[in-house]
């Protein structure tokens, strides 16, 4: 018997996904599964390689010294933030992508996930332009005193612009993925616009809402490029943990290296407890 | 609760006009592509029509003038889905997967601003009616198919809708399922204004007052269900009511406005 997806069709394949159940495994030839395993190994080596050069003897010296866990802090912080700013723009764009149609929407959707395929540095200055001293907006910002380049603000904002074509583009899909069939019951029953975003599309679309938040949270953590053009390096203030590591590569590469390890640990950790493929549950 | 509806959605092909009389089931017949579900779609305001008028028990549900090219500035009314308490129950029952069986049958009267504990009481209430009380704490994705119909039966009528739009309701079910699902529809249907989409000539008989055969989008025949069935006036009528015997017995339910 395959179990029922969201809409209720009965789903064939859903009993046979694996073998663990009595099902049986179909559709993957063996030759895929070998290159499968190379691709992993290319992801898994270069980290294993890294953690053999870690100097474990300084190891706990290197990531609590005070630059360190300031750079650690201000990285979580600043990544927290730009995660609740994705969140918050990024589901009602979602929305506007999946649910509605305007003119020009593939011409939107295209500009909105540039950042995912434009280098970082092309951001930052993008973002400089926009709202440094002599910017788009930064004049009138200016004008009211306040400074956006340069500051945390403006970690927050770099990281916020690369991060959020992948809250769109996974709450996207799964919005797709539903359909709007339940949205429209939803409203014959009697429930208004709001009522219907708040007790069934958020409800519907949690899995891709989460791990959406997930990655975007874990390419905000990883934000160099544009952190750099547009916020700078100061410490506690705008160097975050890539940044800092960028810096103690020049000077000590043990630093470097455990500063890295700490990183991808914390990444790590934060997609491990969070973020599950649909589908499973 | 009387319902008149006059349409034309150019995109569809569809050009209809009828009327229901308070309390009056009315089945909607034809083949896959005559404007079935599309109608049904119009009345629940999922669609929007070219031009037409439809009014619910003295409220316009959309009226809206020929010529116009649908953008703004238009003149008219077209009043949204959740305006209108024309409940939709489809071939899929759509239960909310992530509600109980109890709230996805509470949702229609918290939405109307009923308090969760007062709504919680009458879906208590609709779900005895659809003889599945015992199903209120579990998840959707715990019942067999006839069950879940009957939940989203509960569910739709929780919602006191003036009109019931009912989209094939039976299709999808086991066909062991089939028979006892009818006895419910005709339980709870009674005196209520409802229109049916079906395939099935025995839906009609056992729960409509009247039929409309549809062909391309027009009305190519209607009348009482047993007269229409007895004479049909169509190929697509004679053929879905080829063998059945109508001289058994006389109509299972009162005819409306009787």
């Amino acid at each position: 018997m395959g179990r029922r997806d969201l809409a209720g069709r009965r789903d064939l394949t859903a009993g046979r996904a694996g073998s663990r159940d009595g099902g049986v495994t179909l559709g993957v030839p063996r030759w895929t599964l070998i290159l499968a395993a190379l691709g992993a190994l290319f992801i898994v080596l270069p980290i294993v390689g890294m953690t053999l050069r870690v100097d474990w003897s300084r190891f706990g010296a290197l990531v609590t010294s005070e630059p360190a866990v300031a750079a650690l802090l201000l990285s979580l912080r600043t990544a927290t933030m730009s995660t609740v700013l994705c969140l918050l723009f990024g589901v009602p764009m979602a929305l506007a992508l999946a649910r509605s149609r305007f003119p020009g929407q593939r011409l939107v959707r295209a500009v909105v996930l540039l950042p995912l395929v434009l280098p970082p540095v092309v951001g930052g200055i993008a973002l400089l332009s926009t709202f440094g001293r002599r910017g788009l907006l930064g004049e009138t910002f200016g004008v009211l005193g306040i400074q956006i380049a340069f500051s945390t603000t403006a970690v927050v904002l770099a990281q916020t612009f690369v991060a959020l074509p992948f809250l769109v583009l996974s709450v996207e899909a799964t919005l797709r993925a539903s359909g709007a069939r339940f949205e429209a019951v939803a409203a014959t029953l009697g429930a208004t616009p709001g009522t219907v975003f708040r007790r069934v599309t958020l409800p519907l679309v949690l899995p891709g809402l989460v791990s959406g938040a997930v990655l975007a949270f874990a390419r905000a953590l990883g934000e160099f490029g544009a952190t750099l053009t547009f916020a700078g390096s100061l410490q506690g203030v705008t160097r975050t943990l890539p940044l800092e590591i960028y810096l103690q590569r020049e000077t000590d590469a043990d630093a470097a290296v455990a500063l890295a390890l700490l990183l991808v640990a914390v990444a790590l950790i934060v997609m491990v407890a969070t973020h599950r493929p649909r589908g499973l549950s | 609760m009387t319902f008149e509806l006059a349409a034309v959605m150019h995109r569809r092909g569809l050009d209809v006009s009828f009327t229901l009389s308070p309390g009056e089931t009315v089945a909607l017949l034809g083949s896959n592509g005559a404007g079935k579900s599309t109608i049904v779609e119009l009345c629940a305001g999922l669609l929007r029509p070219d031009s037409g008028r439809a009014t619910l028990d003295g409220q316009v549900l959309f009226d809206l003038a020929a010529g116009g090219s649908g953008r703004a500035g238009r003149p008219g009314t077209f009043s949204p889905p959740h305006a209108r308490r024309t409940v939709l129950l489809a071939q899929e029952p759509l239960l909310f997967p992530h509600l109980s069986v109890r709230d996805n049958v509470a949702f229609g009267p918290r939405s109307a601003g009923r308090s969760r504990a007062s709504s919680r009481l009458l879906a208590d209430e609709w779900l005895a009616a659809a003889e599945v009380s015992d199903l209120a704490d579990r998840r959707p994705g715990m019942l067999s198919g006839g069950q879940a119909q009957r939940v989203a039966v509960a569910r739709a009528l929780a919602a006191s809708p003036r009109l019931l739009l009912l989209d094939e309701p039976m299709t999808a079910l086991d066909v062991a399922a089939v028979p006892s699902q009818r006895q419910l529809l005709h339980r709870v249907l009674l005196d209520r204004s409802v229109i049916l989409v079906t395939h099935d000539p025995l839906d009609a008989l056992a729960l409509a007052d009247r039929v409309i055969v549809l062909q391309g989008g027009r009305i190519v025949e209607q009348g009482p269900t047993r007269t229409v069935f007895a004479h049909p006036q169509t190929e697509f009528t004679r053929a879905l009511t080829f063998g059945l015997d109508l001289s058994a017995g006389p109509a299972t339910r009162p005819i409306a406005g009787v």
